[in-house]
């Protein structure tokens, strides 16, 4: 690891500890109801959609109540999307006249599901599939909308350790409506003008058609980036304007703009953790927290980047020159940005997945076994190392209930929780989540990687490639493993990691897999669905039944759970139940590919 | 005809979440809630 990988690393960290405080303590004011700065500008704005929606803001939702709302909400939302990207060829805002034929009906669906999950997986090609309307009203609703719910259950799930004999965890719209105006709004508008001022493009023109220095001709795309840019990070969607995503110069134009997005994915995560230390009434609660995440963070980070920036041996044995210097970042530069270099991609890499964010500034699929472990890895805990917006808190929140059930049993003590005995119901609901994350990837991919459909028939059309709609041909490619781009381990990895990103609702793909096909967009949509919503509703149940209990005094007979020990054991806890459940599946992929590159190495 | 399939297939995921958060509240002992 270089010196200048470890200062970034540290101002990068001292920069997200610093927001940590002030943006936490403002999210509890504003979920508090309470009056803020921006109060006054905003209020009548917040008192006009409450009127225009008919919703009483004061009157709470006991958790089944919250838990429809929500999914009413969420399902509303996706059959707006569905549709408008089937009828995009009628809508406005399309200068390139893309129509339904560039979005069949599991492409639609795959891309309604994904973005209403806060997903962001793209197995479409933006520049090639949708709009500009599809762009801005369709998908971009969802980065505005999906984030806001995402946070509204995190703090729904919060109020349920921090009220008492409460048969309510608040008001989902009022918490919606509050998260969007005070929070996700203002934090757009100032990151959307400093991505402009960074040179990302903002304009309705078409694409640019130019003359190549070689003479031939180049369609340049262009659109309304900034605008979708800073609310992909902010809100942790990911999906990229262009197909490139954060690699491409528009979308992230320099090593300034590559540290403000890092930035802005963790920013509302790391926050959220302040915030439920205020709301429950004692500030290192949510520093426990926070602590865990970092120490898992800064692990994943530190082997990402080492093992990115060591190479591999066929390299050192083409005597290609893999040492950093003033001259190149060294390392695996395969795959990678030459602006960023080894270090503000693995960096980049280890953030994007610890959080369920999806951008990307470089394809994961090159990276050696080691380096695309910690990605993987990141996902498979359940992204809670800071996590999606809100989605990483009850993430972390689900592993701290097990864990003080689980120190508990070690040490004769009743669990508690923040004041709240943790009880038979609260355990099987947090099992239950965390089960449910791990039967949806384990099996999908299970499934992926033994299915053989025909290359001819009525089944065939299952698995095929609409190329047709690209200006390439129909491909049927039978067996759910013809779609990936390597065999052996590293094809394995590729529908692991894929089914890993869309049950943890990150977005992001490992490349190297054709997903863009009526089996992969209707079991990845699958498993976001089940990833997003079979997860939420027993956290809030569990919410829900911590609410009516009443808070215990601390006695000598609590354990602590605002100390650094409770942070350790968090950290264990989150590590073995990763590990028991996807070792398996690392040793299938990424562990033995580690070994095949060793031995082939020395042969 | 394929719009319909994946329309009934989002419609009926929404249905099992709901049997879900039913199931979950049942198993809490408070369907009343």
């Amino acid at each position: 690891m270089t010196l200048p990988a470890l200062l970034q690393l540290v101002v990068y960290f001292a920069i997200i500890v610093l927001i940590t405080r002030p943006l936490g303590a403002y999210m509890a004011r504003v979920f508090a109801g309470e009056q803020t700065f921006l109060s006054r500008a905003l209020g009548p704005l917040e008192r006009w959609t409450y009127r225009l929606l008919g919703v009483d803001p004061e009157q709470d939702m006991k958790w089944t109540t919250y838990c429809r709302a929500m999914l009413a909400f969420s399902l509303v939302g996706l059959m707006f999307t569905y549709g408008a990207l089937r009828l995009q060829g009628v809508l406005p805002l399309n200068p390139q006249q893309l129509g339904a034929r560039q979005m069949p009906p599991h492409l639609a669906f795959n891309t309604a599901v994904s973005f209403a999950t806060n997903t962001n997986w793209q197995s479409y090609s933006p520049e090639l599939t949708v709009s500009y309307f599809s762009n801005m009203v369709a998908l971009a609703i969802h980065n505005w909308a999906s984030a806001a719910v995402g946070i509204a259950v995190a703090i729904a799930i919060i109020r349920g350790f921090a009220r008492s004999r409460s048969s309510t965890i608040g008001n989902f719209w009022a918490d919606v409506v509050r998260c969007t105006l005070y929070v996700l709004l203002p934090l757009c508008l100032v990151g959307g003008v400093l991505f402009v001022a960074l040179g990302v493009p903002q304009t309705f023109a078409p694409s640019l058609a130019v003359t190549t220095l070689e003479g031939g001709k180049q369609a340049i795309a262009l659109g309304p980036v900034a605008s979708q840019e800073v609310i992909k990070q902010l809100g942790t969607n990911g999906g990229g304007f262009f197909n490139a995503n954060s690699a491409h110069p528009f979308e992230n134009p320099s090593a300034l703009s590559n540290f403000l997005t890092l930035i802005m994915i963790w920013s509302i995560p790391a926050a959220i953790t302040h915030t439920f230390g205020k709301m429950v009434g004692n500030a290192k609660q949510g520093w426990a927290i926070f602590g865990s995440m970092a120490a898992l963070a800064i692990a994943g980070i530190l082997v990402c980047t080492a093992a990115e920036q060591a190479g591999t041996p066929h390299l050192a044995r083409a005597h290609i020159d893999t040492a950093a210097s003033a001259l190149q970042p060294g390392g695996n530069m395969e795959g990678k940005e030459v602006r960023f270099g080894v270090a503000a991609s693995a960096l980049f890499a280890a953030v994007t997945t610890g959080a369920s964010s999806g951008a990307v500034n470089s394809m994961h699929d090159s990276y050696t076994p080691l380096g695309g472990l910690v990605p993987l890895f990141n996902m498979l805990t359940g992204e809670v190392i800071f996590g999606g917006v809100g989605a990483g808190l009850y993430g972390m929140l689900m592993f701290a209930v097990l864990a003080v059930f689980i120190a508990g049993l070690m040490v004769g003590r009743t669990p508690e929780y923040v004041g709240k005995k943790i009880e038979r119901f609260e355990v099987q609901m947090a099992m239950l989540a965390t089960l449910v994350l791990a039967a949806s990837v384990l099996g999908f991919t299970a499934l992926s990687s033994t299915v053989d459909l025909p290359k001819q028939g009525l089944l065939a059309a299952l698995n095929t490639w609409p190329g047709s709609a690209y200006g390439a041909t129909d491909a049927a490619l039978g067996a759910a493993t013809s779609n990936l781009g390597n065999g052996g381990p590293h094809g394995f990895s590729e529908i692991l990691y894929s089914y890993a990103s869309g049950t943890g609702n990150n977005g992001s793909a490992f490349a190297g897999i054709t997903a863009n096909t009526p089996w992969y967009d209707t079991t990845l949509g699958l498993a976001m669905l089940i990833g997003r919503f079979l997860m939420i509703i027993p956290l809030l149940a569990l919410a829900g039944a911590l609410a009516k209990k009443s808070r215990v005094a601390v006695s000598s007979g609590t354990f602590p759970t605002d100390t650094p020990t409770f942070a350790a054991l968090l950290v264990g806890v989150v590590v073995i139940v990763g590990a028991l459940t996807y070792i398996p599946g690392l040793a299938l992929g990424p562990i033995v590919e580690h070994y095949q590159m060793l031995a082939l190495a020395t042969h | 005809m394929s719009d319909l399939i994946f329309v009934s297939l989002s419609i009926s995921f929404f249905l099992v979440a709901l049997a879900y958060t039913h199931a979950c509240q049942k198993l809490g002992g408070n369907p009343d809630d």
